[in-house]
């Protein structure tokens, strides 16, 4: 919608130097025609021009353009009129201008290749990608949709060069997604979201406790509520560079999305409707033994479960042998002996298969002066957790009208609900079934939990026992939650309502002015409950509480997040001299922001299942807290257009922020670019199958303000000492002179296209170096805080991006093979600190490990123990007393989570109504830290700690001294030297991938089987997702995070990896 | 012609912006006036708050119990032994350096900056502030004092000699006692210590004072073998002035419980969900049972085991875990299964529970102190009175029935006998500083007694003397550090800091 605005300034030939002809009173030539498809259907949105004057138009809905060139231009010569459209093959054609009309018509076939063509980029304003001087990629919501992927930033994953997503496996989770490298140490390394012109809301939310892996609930971006049908297309536009214009939050990129709206409609009202169907199964579970069950010194005997039999207040499998025939009294044979037998699919069937059934419609209208779209969708999301469960619903309308010749106007607003529940825990969590299965005993069965999770003759039982916990059954007592327990008894609901709307007027009081001002809003609450049941084992965190929860208890919060966009823009038009089209826009944007947060909790009830804070036996203080900021903002932009092939940008913009102290709170970051279609100024360079050549290149600098309240000390409160007050001076030291991080970079690259764009080719070097950022750095806790506010450190980024697409056939029977391939390396360096600290700990430790910028590192260096080496030569130093080697007295790197590359091949095959496409995705490189191998050696699940059973272990090595010792170990005593507290390198693990990320088979039903329907065509497809993985990863699925902050590259207790596969049906006119 | 008409509206367009923009820019830095937190807050609040945070970080908490407690042994690890088997975990070590200096030291630092003379909560802050630098250094030996707590302002604060930092103890709490009078000031209940007992502004002073006088006799003793003289001058000093009279005026925390709630129950024993992973020591219990202590039963609940129905001969009453053992594989040597947590003692209710109080000094602790005095010949009066006294005033303290207090003093070891006095005070002093883990820890490396040696699996052959320093001072104040540490000589745990020769 808002693109129809700019397409009509656009149209208006700002950047083109196109320019419109001026009204003359002598005659004027005028052309018109109509740009049509290989299907014959109108192609709404190209560009048809004439270059060498610089005069052109678009096409309207029905596909038809028209466009006067004033007489005293027109004087009877031949030129070269041009029909362009991203997507399709630009055809040049000759017309002699004598006359009052000359007409033409296009007929468009499609492009393998997107090289030329029209792009949404910053400010909504589509350009012809022949002029752009940065890279900016496009992707079509058809194929961002392939395979019905239920969050958008997956759905980006292996198509787009240079874009890294890290998806994870948890339900209805977070993706994050980096552009070329992450440029701040800490803060926010996401590109900014952009929908119809309005940015919106990108964040997670998730505490810190929750981001390193110690547990919580991983809630998902909120861009995910994003409905992928609705998306038109999505525009990457990935340096600094293409984003100057949005403001400093784009320095990380943008992200242009671009909704489905009227315009392209035909006259009168059309409906469409899809439907999709996909089934999640496990793919990959960790590797399990079952060969001996729960206990320790290959003993065991239940009494209680909390240690008063023989070992059985462990949670680790070193118990006696399986199916040999024992009996041993169990947690379920009130302390008779029962055969001590393995049951190899307990984690197995403690999952289900996972179920996605979403469904759209939606309708367009269309008239003169007028067009509109309505959308509704719902999706429900069955995890593969029993009982987990997310619905979505999204709605939509979007309509814009000309309200006179110079007037138009255009409003949308979307709706989206989220509501899940009881989403699986994450992490070190007991609300994690995973962590439950890690700190197990083999033997135990899981239908047999759900059987007895309530028994009451073992209750009664237990309570003999001296068993606090007699609310549920368990295999034990000690530490763990029956885990049918959990998912009945704890309830765990959020529920996400969220409008983005936005209206727009745009006026245009002669031909070379138009002005517009838009108002956009994002607003959303996200309420989260939690609810624990009477009777639970173990402590439980949710970042604000710490407590018992033996009682019962529960905790609830709710965000509310409204960010408000107000913008006007100037553009003005001429062609000072012939050939050379000049555009000027003037704009200006206030962006206020909001956020407000508020809990609410108790770790005790009085009495069970009310969970309310009028049933609350403790109190805990409620935690509240507001944010606003501002930032105001004027840029300028002016384009040169020299002969439809040299084009030159200049951007300045200033921001004043709120976040900034006062006279330090302006600053103005300028870019320029440049294009060069060196094909078109001599086009003798069109050999070797050159059809089309460019040259570009950019540099620019982005400011960026801080996070809100730094600048001045505050006091933190805890809570009250027997009504008492308490304040305390916060950890970090403020900072009133901070100033805004600067982002500079530059990029160079070409686009060629070869044999009238069956290959393409698009490659880009960038260097991108931020500098002054705003971080709090470690200081010596002796100064009396343990950070500082300060801007200090830079980290740089450097890299190659390359897409080739290509049409390897095409056949006349209609056969075609088309090949997308993208690739990208970044090489990213952090090159300073601040003070004397070369490191910063990238949120907190996992465990012993961390994830660390270190300078003259990569971002996100792993650092941990690793095992103790001899000096001389080099190797293990086993402890004298157990042989198990020890580890290091202090840390190091172990490894890195940045890549050495990633990249996607997209193959596409089709014949007559079928057509069948794969992709393929690629991260090769970087490493990751593995605590379900840490643990589940120490605890004795995995198979791989059979070694060493039933003898030992024989571990070679040298004493402390440098003696060289062989040593036999105990299985148990070897496991657990090789898990926690000993050297950590033995769970870094290649995080490298290849995945077969989408398959998918389509079949137009052809229109003679549609009897009665002939106004529609009806497409069916199979669709698949990850369905093949490589990975050198033992028990986990690389492709992993715990959410989508910064640190990454640790994994515990991830839900397992699924393959998908479903059916998609769709209705359309 | 349209060149002037763009570049007029363009003008127009941006002074009207400008405009806009530059008398918003006041507003503008509204924005970003926190509504979360307040810029000043009165001492009051902070002083409740740095002494919570105080006692927090020493009393039972994972500090305190996670090294001094299991050294002493006093309590042994059940659960994960690396500082039972003297490798003291980095982590916990960094954590709570981080934790003095960042949390309550610096408010009460804060309290003194703005609460200039000796109003306010100024004479308290500065008796805290020393009670808690000394636990510092009593651990770390040298430590930054003198440039610390400055921010920004020195983001590299060297290392002050531990003789130094006793100098500047000794002048804080000279200067605290002199200028509480009372007068002008009212602690009232933002004072954890003394506020509970809703006492007259002055009486609350004459407490402070009287503590402050006490913790000045604890530091002076501390350096009685690395400066006899200085130590004996500084006792004088402290003794001349009031100090504790009895148990009454004993220097201790309520806490309420919930979230603020006793560090050992939230830290060690299931406060928090299932935590639960240490017993008293085998050897504090074996010798308690040994001399008939009637305080083991007010420290030690007997064990689960021995209270089951399924009962067996080999659960006996108080049984404690072996130090410095690899836990996993330790078995019971009566019926050679695996020991179950059930079969060891936990401490008492009295000391675990969520409002078990936190202790700064006791009555007991001062009587030692003037026990030792004098047997040294510093001060007059009777060493073996005052030695009987202390433990009188520690059972006492304990609720230990009189006539079991008469019988234990009765006992022939007990009975003070001046060639073996020092021994005898610096026996009692362990056990009576049950529960003030870092003090007795203190010291048992003072006095060199009772001899403790590591246990089987520990990886030095004896007991750590000293606390090594966290790595962040060595990434973020590494020169400093370094001369600190050579100053010093052998600065790992078998080192000795400056008072403990």
């Amino acid at each position: 919608m808002t693109s129809n605005l700019y397409r009509m300034l656009a149209g208006a030939g700002l950047m083109l130097g196109m320019v419109p002809a001026m009204a003359s009173a002598q005659q004027a030539t005028t052309v018109s025609g109509r740009v049509t498809n290989e299907a014959s259907a109108p192609v709404p949105g190209a560009s048809v021009s004439i270059p060498s004057l610089g005069v052109g138009s678009y096409t309207g809905n029905d596909g038809r353009f028209t466009f006067t060139v004033a007489a005293n231009r027109a004087t009877g010569q031949n030129v070269s009129l041009v029909a362009r459209r991203i997507g399709y093959q630009p055809v040049t054609a000759a017309v002699t201008l004598s006359g009052a009309t000359v007409s033409h018509d296009f007929r468009l076939s499609t492009a393998t290749t997107q090289l030329e063509g029209v792009v949404v980029t910053a400010l909504g304003l589509e350009r012809e990608k022949r002029s752009l001087g940065i890279a900016a990629q496009s992707v079509q919501g058809s194929d961002l949709n392939k395979t019905q992927t239920p969050n958008i930033v997956n759905a980006l994953s292996g198509k787009v060069a240079g874009v890294k997503v890290v998806g994870s496996t948890n339900f209805g989770g977070s993706a994050r997604v980096v552009i070329r490298g992450e440029n701040s140490i800490s803060g926010n390394n996401q590109p900014l979201w952009v929908v119809d012109g309005i940015p919106i809301d990108n964040s997670n939310f998730t505490n810190t406790t929750q981001a390193r892996g110690y547990g919580g609930y991983d809630y998902g971006n909120a861009t995910q509520d994003l409905n992928t049908e609705d998306i038109e297309s999505v525009s990457v536009l990935k340096g600094p560079a293409a984003a100057a214009l949005y403001g400093s939050r784009a320095a990380n990129g943008a992200i242009v999305v671009t909704t489905r709206s009227g315009k392209g409609a035909s006259r009168g009202f059309q409906a469409t409707a899809s439907s999709n169907v996909t089934f999640d199964n496990i793919s990959k579970l960790p590797d399990y033994q079952n060969g001996y069950g729960q206990g320790t010194g290959g003993e065991f005997e239940y009494l209680d479960g909390q240690g008063n039999g023989n070992g059985d207040g462990t949670d680790e499998s070193w118990g006696p042998k399986l199916d040999a025939g024992l009996m041993i009294p169990q947690w379920f044979s009130n302390g008779q002996p029962a055969p001590w037998v393995s049951h190899p699919n307990n984690v197995r069937d403690f999952f289900r298969r996972g179920t996605t059934v979403s469904n759209n419609i939606s309708a367009t209208g269309s008239g003169d002066r007028a067009n509109f779209r309505l959308s509704f969708g719902a999706e429900n999301m069955d995890g593969i957790v029993p009982t987990s469960n997310l619905k979505r619903i999204t709605a939509g309308i979007n309509g814009t009208a000309s309200l006179s010749e110079k007037l138009q106007a255009n409003a949308s607003v979307q709706y989206v609900r989220n509501k899940a529940n009881n989403r699986p825990g994450t992490g070190y969590d007991e609300l994690n079934p995973i962590m439950g299965f890690t700190w197990f005993g083999r033997q135990v069965d899981s239908r047999q939990l759900q059987a007895l999770v309530t028994d009451s003759t073992l209750q009664a039982y237990n309570r003999g026992q001296g068993i606090d916990f007699t609310n549920q059954v368990n295999w034990n007592y000690n530490y763990h939650n029956n885990p049918y327990w959990n998912l009945t008894q704890n309830q765990n609901y959020d529920d996400r309502n969220r409008f983005i709307g936005s209206a727009q007027v745009q006026y245009k009081p002669t031909s070379w002015l138009t002005g517009m001002v838009r108002s956009g809003s994002d607003f959303y609450n996200n309420m989260r409950a939690n609810n624990i049941a009477q009777g639970w084992i173990g402590g439980f965190t949710d970042g604000r509480t710490n407590g018992d929860f033996t009682g019962g208890g529960f905790t609830n919060e709710t965000y509310f997040v409204n960010e408000n966009n107000t913008d006007f823009l100037l553009t003005a038009v001429t062609t000072p001299l012939e050939r050379l089209g000049l555009t000027l826009n003037l704009g200006g944007n206030r962006r206020t922001r909001s956020e407000n947060q508020r809990w609410i909790g108790t770790d005790k009830l009085v009495t069970g299942g009310v969970y309310n804070m009028s049933n609350a036996a403790t109190i805990y203080p409620a935690f509240q807290y507001d944010e606003r900021r501002q930032i105001n903002s004027l840029y300028g932009t002016t384009q040169f257009a020299f002969n439809d092939y040299f084009f030159v940008d200049v951007t300045g913009r200033n921001d004043w922020s709120s976040t900034l102290p006062k006279g330090k709170n302006s600053y103005f970051y300028p870019s320029v670019s440049s294009s060069l279609v060196f094909t078109d100024l001599m086009p003798a360079l069109k050999i070797g199958g050159l059809s089309y050549g460019k040259l570009r290149g950019a540099w620019t600098r982005v400011g960026s303000d801080a996070n809100p309240y730094l600048l001045a000390t505050t006091y933190a409160s805890n809570a009250p000492y027997f009504g008492q007050p308490r304040f305390t001076l916060p950890a970090t030291v403020s900072n009133p002179e901070l100033k805004p991080e600067q982002t500079q970079a530059w990029e160079v690259g070409t686009e060629l296209s070869f044999l009238d764009g069956r290959a393409g080719l698009d490659l880009t070097y960038y260097t991108k170096r931020t500098t002054d950022q705003i971080l709090t750095a470690s200081v010596a806790p002796s100064t009396g805080f343990t950070a500082a506010a300060v801007n200090a450190g830079a980290l740089s980024n450097k890299g190659i991006e390359v897409q080739l697409t290509g049409s390897p056939i095409k056949m006349n029977n209609g056969f075609t093979w088309d090949v997308t391939a993208n690739y990208a390396h970044n090489t990213n360096k952090l090159e300073s600190l601040y003070g004397a600290s070369d490191t910063y700990l990238v949120g907190s430790k996992f465990f012993n490990t961390s994830i660390e910028a270190r300078v003259g590192q990569p971002y996100g260096s792993i650092v941990g123990f690793p095992f103790r080496r001899d000096s001389a030569t080099h190797q293990l130093v086993l402890s004298s007393s157990t042989g198990t080697p020890l580890r290091a007295t202090t840390t190091t790197i172990l490894g890195n989570i940045q890549p050495k590359w990633t990249g996607g091949l997209i193959n596409t095959f089709r014949y007559k109504s079928f057509d069948i496409s794969g992709q393929v995705d690629a991260r090769i490189g970087g490493q990751l830290y593995s605590a379900t191998n840490a643990w589940g050696k120490y605890a004795g699940i995995l198979a791989s700690t059979l070694q060493g059973r039933e003898d030992s272990v024989t571990v070679s090595g040298v004493l402390a001294n440098g003696t060289p010792v062989t040593k036999k170990v105990s299985a148990e005593n070897y496991w657990h030297g090789q898990g926690y507290n000993s050297g950590d390198e033995g769970n870094i693990y290649d995080a490298s991938f290849v995945k077969l990320r989408e398959l998918r088979i389509g079949w137009a039903v052809p229109q003679s089987l549609l009897r009665g329907m002939s106004a529609y065509r009806l497409n069916v497809a199979l669709v698949g997702r990850n369905l093949l993985t490589h990975s050198n990863a033992e028990n986990i699925d690389p492709e992993t995070a715990f959410s989508a902050g910064n640190q990454q590259g640790l994994e515990f207790g991830q839900l397992p990896a699924t393959r998908s596969l479903g059916f998609q049906i769709s209705v359309t006119p | 012609m349209m060149r002037k008409h763009i570049l007029r509206t363009s003008l127009v367009a941006a002074s009207f912006v400008a405009g806009l923009t530059a008398c918003d820019n006041d507003k503008l830095t509204q924005v970003n006036a926190n509504p979360n937190q307040p810029e000043t807050v009165a001492s009051g609040p902070l002083f409740t708050n740095a002494t919570i945070s105080a006692l927090s970080n020493l009393r039972g908490s994972s500090f305190e119990h996670g090294f001094g407690a299991l050294w002493v042994q006093h309590y042994a690890e059940i659960q994960y032994p690396e500082s039972d088997l003297n490798v003291p975990r980095g982590s916990t070590v960094e954590l709570f350096w981080t934790t003095f200096y960042s949390g309550a030291l610096q408010d009460y630092t804060q309290i003194l900056t703005q609460s200039a003379g000796a109003a306010d909560l100024a004479g308290p802050a500065l008796v805290m502030r020393a009670f808690l630098v000394e636990e510092m250094t009593d651990l770390w030996g040298d430590i930054p004092f003198t440039e610390a707590s400055r921010g920004s302002a020195n983001l590299t604060p060297k290392y002050d000699p531990q003789q130094v930092v006793y100098d500047s103890l000794f002048a804080s709490l000279t200067k605290a006692a002199s200028t509480m009078t009372g007068a002008g000031a009212s602690y009232g209940a933002a004072d954890p210590i003394y506020g509970q007992l809703e006492l007259s502004a002055t009486d609350q002073a004459k407490q402070w004072v009287k503590l402050a006088n006490s913790l000045h006799a604890r530091a002076a003793l501390r350096i009685s073998q690395a400066d006899a003289a200085k130590s004996r001058a500084e006792l004088t000093k402290a003794l001349a002035g009031p100090v504790f009279t009895s148990n009454d005026d004993n220097a201790f925390m309520i806490w309420p419980g919930g979230t603020v709630a006793n560090p050992l129950c939230l830290n060690w024993f299931g406060c928090q969900g299932t935590r639960d992973d240490q017993r008293i020591s085998q050897r504090f219990v074996d010798t308690l049972l040994i001399t008939g202590d009637p305080r083991l039963q007010k420290y030690a609940l007997p064990t689960v085991a021995s209270t089951l129905p399924t009962a067996g001969t080999c659960d006996v009453p108080y049984r404690g875990f072996p130090n410095g053992l690899a836990s996993a594989n330790v078995k019971n040597p009566c019926t050679g299964k695996n020991f179950g947590l059930a079969d060891y003692s936990k401490p008492t209710l009295a000391i675990r529970s969520q409002t078990s109080p936190s202790y700064v000094m006791t009555y007991s602790e001062l009587l030692f102190i003037k026990a030792e005095a004098a047997q040294r010949g510093w001060i007059a009066g009777s060493a073996a009175q005052y030695y009987n006294d202390a433990i009188t005033a520690s059972m006492k303290q304990w609720v230990v029935d009189p006539a079991d207090i008469a019988a234990y003093l009765a006992k022939p070891g007990v009975q003070y006998n001046a060639a073996t006095g020092l021994k005898q005070i610096a026996y009692e002093k362990w056990v009576s500083l049950f529960n003030l883990e870092n003090e007795a820890y203190a010291e048992w490396r003072r006095l060199d007694y009772p001899v403790l040696k590591p246990g089987p699996a520990a990886v030095t052959p004896t007991v750590p003397t000293r606390m090594p320093y966290p790595a962040i001072e060595n990434s973020l104040n590494a020169s400093n550090l370094a001369a600190a540490s050579s100053a010093q000589g052998n600065v790992d745990i078998n080192g000795h800091v400056w008072w403990d020769k």
